[in-house]
This record gives structure tokens, sequence and C-alpha cells, in this order.
């Protein structure tokens, strides 16, 4: 802002001298002094605000301009309420689904864990080949052998602090009945090492960590407090059961606080003395060769990460080594061997935990990034179109203005006021908008990945500012454009049409379009994809009728029953179930089918020749009826031993499936053939198949996977999870099994009660999501396209009138020049397919490992979708196309177009 | 007087022009502008003698007026305004512009009429 030299005592003078002077001509012309004055103050308007127009000078006027120009911009936005509607509904969409997907993925794949000093944890990981096996459902995410952790908490050369955790699940009892929770084992020095501090009472220190079953003491999560206690004030010092023994509660941790797996969130924390209670019949502290804690740590001052890796290395040879000398040891060929021996620690940034969750969730999510991206950009480009379309259609108002002196700065910022208030709006309704769409994303993720999820629906506000200003820079430079072909034209060139202002304007808007199409037709490809692979994985089901099928697990040794009383037990069950009236079968099997995840093993097959496979193969072990209760066929052979004929717990006889026979015995006869777990070449291949199964998805669904099937009652059996084929309704056969289990055993937890069905879609929650997302996006991108086109070619039709006038007045058919119409619209999608076509290839990697029974480039998926947007693209053409046909030549050669 | 709905409010830069019209006739105060407007344009034209002041203020920012302090017709003391050689040459420019658009209107208009 400029300033003046004047003083306002100056300026106010002549507004007091200007008064005077009406007052005198106003008496003059024979008012009374009185009248004089008031009518001079009021044709001078307001007499404080000249005043304030002069102190501010320029500001002034510019809000003063402002204000008109909003309120024009709303006349003209209100004037075209399709356009406007269109605009703003897919901004609104486009930001509210990019803030929900960002704000996801960067709950799952960027953000930090709600620690102190989160960049200073590292987290070790054994990084080459490990002899041994891993437990526990903390997945395979870097693991180390406990006893390992154990001998480098005793140097201090290296860490400051460090600590163990793993994840099991328990039954706890607050009041009445046993509930299933998560508890997180975890050693001493958790708590001191994350920095979290105690809500209440106090968290476990070094004092916790022993003596193994020394500490029954529980940390509550703040989250579990407050939810399962209503954030019970006298909960410290109370005793709670924890699967079925007393242990006293001695604190709640700091709120917000989940854990260090983002996908498991625990209820509670134990001390890792305690592993033996959490799950019964197996502590592994001592174990070398079974790994089921992550090790985290922070390092010693003034250690960097590199030196750390060199200081560990000479120790961790002679750990190798020396568990080479321990008991069990197997025989390793070469090449393991020397892979054993090459294998080092490793240090991995810590500062987000470690979780499978990440590789669960990471593919879809940027999957779903990039598409909400892609929409966006089309959003984008569509506010561009038909901001484009309406600066053009209004560029003669604009010549008029500009030549009635309207300084052209002026109209720039009439037509950015438009552009503003549009993306604004469309940011404040994507902003509301999209914490809704975040649930719902949550709800999809969650079926999939279990109800614990600590994902919130959250909106990320630095993306929404993001989005905000990518917006508000698309609607500024697309109301900028034609501002400045019109800006650049003179004015009385655009009244005589001698400026062809609309001519440059259309073949940007033509670009647009092109994009528009291509952008189409990726998302359309995606719904094709993600479709036929939900369609394909449904269709094909787990091969088995899943009609009146339900499951549901039990574990008694969790809900305290000794672990010599849980076989028969689980056998009387499954007799008790069968003989309900509304159940036809029943079995079980230690691993609960349909998850992705269970027990794999490697193993060596011993049949004409010696095979040991590089890969594990899935295992479960199952009870006698579980074939049967599926529908699944014992296709040679026999069928498992009932409980009565069982000994001991040594694995003897064993089941494969059709394709383990076709994969490793080549077609020697399998009836008498031996395995037995791992490969090395001292494999123990003692265990003899007895029979061969039909082949069924048990593991997942998109594999056939060569499987093996142990004898349920040749196993310690800590749970199962039961399978009961009913006769009549599942709804009926689920109370009867609830009812029959209370009375059989009534300490069990009866879990996860669901039908096969209802499984099968938490199994498919993933592509359910990415079908239904893309399916939607395709539509909404295929219409944004089509009105796209549609306004380009309507503007074009215009246009051309004069031009079509004189060859129809010319004699030429108007079939032909609706043709040239159509013939404008196939050219535009053709080119926004030939655009799109390599893209396709590009994007296709991306989604290639979501895709099942179907290649990213799927020739009928690419055909289909080529054809479908074409066929929308030339209908959208026939509009604007009869329109020429049926115009008449005379007018048309008068009209001014 | 013309009554109210018959006057034309003036467009954003049409006031630079009459004013600086007004004054080729001799230098004159904010009141005697905003009263000569209205008399030449038949009552016509309506002028917000508020507003008048941030459009002399502009014109004199950008060169084309200057202001003195002077006695009115009736004695009374008045700030009088006058065209700079910059300001004439301004409105020579503007006229013509103005003029031809007038002349484009015209023609744009008549057009349409014989086409109805």
């Amino acid at each position: 802002m400029r300033r003046t030299s004047r003083s306002d005592a100056d300026f106010q003078a002549e507004i007091e001298a200007h008064l005077q002077l009406e007052i005198d001509a106003l008496i003059d012309e024979g008012m009374s002094p009185s009248e004089a004055r008031r009518e001079a103050k009021r044709r001078f308007g307001n007499v404080t605000g000249a005043q304030e127009k002069f102190y501010e000078g320029n500001r002034f006027l510019w809000l003063d301009n402002l204000r008109r120009d909003v309120l024009l911009a709303l006349r003209q936005l209100w004037g075209a309420p399709l356009s406007t509607l269109l605009v703003l509904a897919s901004l609104t969409l486009a930001i509210g689904l990019n803030g929900a997907v960002f704000s996801l993925a960067d709950q799952t794949l960027l953000r930090s864990l709600p620690i102190e000093d989160p960049k200073g944890l590292v987290q070790l990981e054994w990084d080459g080949q490990f002899v041994g096996q891993g437990m526990g459902n903390v997945g395979f995410g870097k693991l180390i052998p406990f006893p390992l952790f154990r001998e480098l908490s005793e140097r201090d050369d290296v860490f400051s602090q460090l600590f163990a955790r793993s994840t099991t699940d328990v039954h706890l009892a607050l009041d009445g009945r046993p509930q299933p929770v998560v508890a997180e084992l975890v050693t001493g020095r958790y708590f001191e090492t994350l920095g979290i501090r105690p809500a209440r009472g106090r968290l476990f220190d070094t004092s916790d960590d022993e003596r193994p079953l020394g500490h029954p003491s529980v940390v509550l999560s703040h989250g579990f407090w407050t939810t399962a206690t209503g954030g019970d004030e006298d909960i410290v010092g109370r005793t709670v059961n924890l699967n079925d023994f007393p242990m006293t509660v001695v604190g709640v941790a700091q709120p917000g606080f989940n854990g260090t797996d983002l996908g498991t969130p625990p209820d509670l924390f134990l001390p890792m003395m305690m592993k033996e209670r959490a799950t019964p019949g197996w502590s592994g502290l001592e174990a070398h060769r079974t790994r089921f804690s992550q090790t985290f740590g922070r390092l010693a001052d003034g250690v960097s990460v590199e030196q750390a890796e060199a200081r560990l290395q000479p120790f961790f040879k002679n750990y190798l080594e020396e568990d080479t000398r321990r008991d069990h040891w197997p025989q390793l060929t070469e090449q393991q061997e020397s892979a054993y021996f090459a294998s080092t620690l490793a240090l991995q940034p810590g500062s987000q935990g470690e979780s499978r969750l990440r590789q669960q969730v990471g593919r879809p999510l940027l999957i779903l990034a990039v598409t909400s991206a892609l929409v966006f950009l089309l959003a984008c480009l569509n506010v561009a179109n038909l901001t484009m379309a309406r600066v053009l259609a209004a560029s003669r108002a604009t010549a008029l203005r500009t030549a009635l002196g309207a300084p052209r700065s002026r109209l720039l910022v009439q037509q950015l006021t438009e552009s503003a208030l549009l993306a604004g709006a469309g940011c404040v309704l994507g902003l509301f908008s999209a914490p809704f769409v975040s649930r719902f994303l949550v709800g999809f993720l969650a079926d999939g990945v279990g109800n614990t999820l600590s994902l919130q629906p959250d909106v990320d506000l630095r993306l929404l500012a993001f989005a905000a200003a990518a917006t508000l820079l698309t609607t500024v430079l697309a109301g900028l454009a034609p501002a400045w072909f019109a800006a650049g034209a003179k004015p009385v060139d655009v009244l005589k049409q001698k400026s062809d202002v609309g001519g440059k304007g259309l073949s940007a808007r033509r670009v647009l379009v092109v994009a528009q199409v291509a952008l189409a037709l990726l998302l359309l490809v995606g719904a094709g994809l993600f479709s036929r692979t939900l369609g394909t994985l449904r269709s094909e089901g787990p091969g088995y009728s899943t009609e009146n099928l339900l499951m549901f697990r039990l574990a008694p040794a969790v809900d305290g029953i000794e672990m010599a009383q849980t076989e028969p037990l689980v056998a009387r069950l499954l007799e008790e179930i069968e003989a309900l009236p509304d159940v036809v079968a029943a079995g079980a099997s230690s691993f609960a089918m349909l998850r992705g995840s269970g027990w794999n093993n490697p193993v060596t097959v011993r049949g004409r020749t010696t095979v040991a496979t590089e890969d594990s193969l899935p295992m479960n072990a199952v009870s006698p009826g579980f074939f049967e209760t599926l529908g699944a066929r014992i296709v040679r052979g026999r069928p498992f031993n009932g409980l009565d004929d069982q000994e001991g717990w040594d694995l003897r006889s064993t089941i494969v499936n059709e394709e383990f026979v076709r994969r490793y015995l080549e077609g020697a006869e399998p009836i008498g053939a031996r395995l037995g777990f791992g490969n090395r070449p001292d494999a123990d291949v003692s265990i003899e198949i007895v029979g061969v199964v039909s082949d069924f998805q048990d593991f997942s669904l998109r594999d056939s996977e060569a499987q093996v099937y142990f004898s349920l009652w040749e196993r310690r059996v800590g749970d199962a999870t039961f399978y009961v084929r009913a006769s009549t309704s599942s709804e009926a056969a689920m109370r009867s099994v609830r009812s029959a289990i209370a009375q059989t055993e009534p300490r069990l937890t009866l879990l996860s009660l669901r039908t096969i069905d209802d499984q099968l879609d938490r199994m498919l929650a993933t592509e359910r999501m990415l079908a239904t997302l893309a399916t939607a996006f395709a539509l909404i991108a295929t219409a944004l396209a089509v009105i796209g086109l549609f306004g380009v070619l309507s503007y074009s039709a215009e246009r051309r009138t004069r031009e079509v006038g004189i060859r129809i007045a010319l004699g030429a058919d108007r079939w032909r020049a609706a043709g040239l119409m159509v013939r404008e619209a196939a050219s535009l999608s053709l080119y926004g397919l030939l655009v799109a076509l390599p893209l396709c290839w590009g994007l296709g990697r991306l989604i290639e490992s979501q895709l099942y029974g179907v290649a990213p480039t799927d020739p009928a998926t690419l055909f289909l979708a080529t054809l479908g947007l074409l066929g929308v693209c030339l209908a959208a053409s026939l509009l604007p196309a009869r329109r020429v046909s049926r115009m008449d030549p005379l007018i048309a050669l008068r009209s001014e177009n | 007087m013309t009554p109210d709905e018959q006057r034309i409010a003036l467009l954003q830069g049409t006031l630079d022009l009459l004013i600086l019209r007004t004054l080729v006739f001799g230098p004159e105060h904010g009141q005697g502008i905003a009263r000569s407007i209205q008399r030449e344009s038949d009552d016509v034209l309506l002028v917000d003698h508020g507003s008048l002041y941030p459009a002399l203020q502009r014109l004199e920012r950008s060169g084309w007026i200057t202001a003195e302090w002077g006695k009115s017709s009736n004695n009374r003391r008045a700030r009088f305004y006058e065209l700079t050689p910059s300001g004439r040459e301004q409105l020579t420019h503007e006229t013509d512009q103005w003029q031809r658009l007038v002349a484009a209107m015209a023609r744009v208009l008549g057009l349409g009429r014989q086409e109805a």
C-alpha cells in the first residue's frame, strides 16, 4: 500500500469544503438549510466511509472489489448449477478420499510409535540363514532367539538399553467370565527404553525380570483399562485371573501407547518371565532354535549404527559356532552350513516398531493411494475443463467489460475469485467427508486384519492442506488460461470474432479431455481386474461346500485345563457336538483354516527318490472326522485313527493332498512313502503317508498348495478350531453348539464362532475393498470424462455451425455433417486410449500381487474396458451430432458463430 | 431530476474518464466535478460524491491531475484539481478507445436487431 503525503486533516478539510459547497448550491436551488445539509450528506454517501477510503487507500478499494467479485462469482456459479455441482462433487470426493487414504497410509506405513525419541530406537535382525523355527503370533518379523537377547543385554559396549517382546492371546477374568485378550510379553527394560510412564501404579522394571514364573504382575494398557474396567481407580493391587492363574495388576500404562506392533495392540503387558503361564506348556526362554520374540534397543552413547554392527559381529560369530555344539544340532548340507555362518546381526530402524500389518495392507493402501491420486487428478482436470468452458462462454462478455474500461487485472481477479470459491468450497466439503470415507476404509481393512486394529479414522491435515493447495492451483490455472487468452486479445477483435480466443481455449480443452479419457480407462481396467479377481476367488471358493458350515475356536489350555486333560476334552466335545440333532458332522484342526497363516515347515519326502522341499509346506493337524465334515474325500489309503488307538505324542502317520502327490512323489505309490520335518540331510524321515485326500484350500484361497496333514491325536492339543456341518440353519446350530459346550466344560471360552462364509468374507476383505472402490472410482472417472467430452463437443459443434451450414447449403449430406461430431469424439477418445494403454502396462506391475486368476495385461479386460469407454464416448457425441444434422442452413449462415 | 431507476451506475473505469473530461474546461473542485458530470449527462449518470474522492486520489497518484487549495466562486476554501499534460494525453487515448468501443457496440447491437 502506497502512502500519500497528504495529511488526513487536509483530506477532512476537503470533504467539509465539498459538503459546504453542496449545501450552498442546494440552498441556492431553494432548499432550507437543514434540508440542504441532510441532502448534501446523502449525496456524498458515507462521510466517514470516504475518510476511511482515504486512510486505507487501495486496501478499501480492494476489499470492496473483492466483495463485488465474490457476489459476481456466486451469481455465475449459481447460474450454471450443473457444472458447479459436478465440480464440487468431484472435488469433495477426491479430497475426502485422498485425505482418508493418506491418513491410513501415514498411520500404517509412515508414522513413528508414540514413544520417546523414536528415531533412536533400533531393532535387531538375524540377517541370513536361521537354523530352527519361528513360533507364536508375532509372525516372522525379525525374530531373535531369547537366549541370544539375554547374552546381548549383558553387554554395555553396544547398547545402552535393550528389550525383547512377543505377543500372545490369553484369557483374562477381571470379575466373572474369562475374556480373550491380547497380552504383550515384555522384558524388564521395555517401558524404560520406550520412555513410557505409568498412568496409574507402576510399570515393569528389571526387578520383574528375575525368575521364570516368579512375577505374577500385570500392567494394563490405558485403552483396555478405560473400556474394560471403566477407568476403575482402585485397579492397582487388584487380583485378576489370567489363564486361570491369579495375578496382580500393578499399574496402567501411558495413554495412547499401544505397544510396538501396530497390528496387534495389547490389552495388557506381562513380564516375559511369565511366558509359560501365557503360553501354557511351553516356555521357550531357553530355546536357541525356536524364535518367538523381537529385540529392540537403544545404542550406547556415541556409538553409530555401523560401529554397533561391527562390534556385534565377532560376538555373533562366536554365538553361531557355539550353537552348533549344542544338543540337537541338525546335520546341514554344505550350502545350508555356509549360509548359516554367513549370517550377521543387522540393526534396523525401530522407530515404527514392527508389524505384519505393514506388509499386509501396505500394497493395497499403495494401490488405493495411487487410485485416489488419479481420481484427484481427474477431478482437477474436470474442474479445469469446466472452468475453461465457463470462461470461454463468457469471453465476449469479458471483452465487452474490457472495452468499457475495466482493467485487465480486475478481470483476472474476478476469474480467480470464482475459481478460488469453487476450490475452497470443495476443500471444506472434502474436509467434512474425509472422516466418513476413512471410517469406511478402516472398516474394510479391520475386517481383513482383525478387530483389534489400532488404526484411527483420522484425517491428515497436512494432506488436506496439500489437496487444498493443489485444487486451488488447478482452478486458478484453469481460470487464468482462458482469461490470459482473452486478456491478450484486443477486445474489439474478440467482439468482431477476429481473435480466436475460443479456438485456443478449445484446443486446450481437447488436451484435457484426452487426459480424462486416459485416466478413466486406467481406472476402468483396474476395476475390471480387481472385480475379476474377487469373482474368481468367490466362485472357486475353498473347494468344498460352505453351506451350513460353521467354525469356532477353543483354547482349553489357556482356560486353565490341565494339558493331560485337553486332548480327551476335545475328543469328547467332538462326540457331543456330532450327537446334536441339527449337526451332520464335526471335526477339529489345530490351526484355523483360511487365515493366510499357520503352521508350515520344509519337509523331506522319501518315495522312490528323496526330495527335500526348498519352501515351507503348509501343515495342519486334524481329527479323523475333519475331512468328512468339509466334504473332502480320502481318495487313497485310510483316514486317521481315533483317539483310543493312539499312544504318546509322536507323529507317526500323515495324509497328504493330491497336489502333494503330483509335486513330490513323481508318480510313485504315495501310500507307504515317508516324510520328515526339515530339508537337512539328517532329517528324520519316519512319518508314514497313510492316505491321500482330495484337494481343497486350507491355508489361503489363492494358491493350490501341497498340503500335509497330521493326526490331531498325535500332537499335544492346547487349542483347536472346530468345524461343524449343520443339517438345519447355521444360526440354530450355533445355539445348540454353544449350549453343548457350556454343559460339557463351563470353564471354556468360546472364540470366533462364525460361519465359513463369514470367514471367507473376512479373508477376502482386501479384495472386496479393492474391487468395490476401484469400480466406484472407475464409474466416477468415466462419468467425469464423458461430461468433459460432451462439453467440448457441444462447444465445438456451436463453433462449427457456419462451416457445417455452408456444407449443407452446398448439398452435403446431413448425416456426413453429423458424422463430423462423431469423428471428433472418436479421435479424442482414441488419443486418450493410446495414452492410457502403455500406462496400463506400467500400473499393472503395481497391482500384480493383488490379482488372482487374471494377468494385469489381461486382453479380455483391456478389450472390454476400451470398448465400453469408446461406447460411452461415442454416445456422448450423439446429442451434438443430432443438433448439427438438424440445423437450418440459412440460420446457420447468418449466425455469428 | 431523473428518477433513480433510469440512472446508470457508473462502471469501473468510466468515472476516471469522466473526471478527466470535466477538467478539460479548467481547474475544478470535487463538488464541482460531481455536479458537472451529473449536469452534462442530463442527470443520467449517477455520481456517488463519496466515491469521487478515491478516483481523484488515484488520478492524482497517476500524475494525470494535480491539486491545490484555492477559493470557490462563492469564496469558500476548496481543493482545486487541474489536468496535467500527461492527463490530457491519457484523456485523448481513452476517449479514442471509448469511441472505438461505442462504434463496435453499435455495429454489434445493430446487427443483432436485424437478425431478430
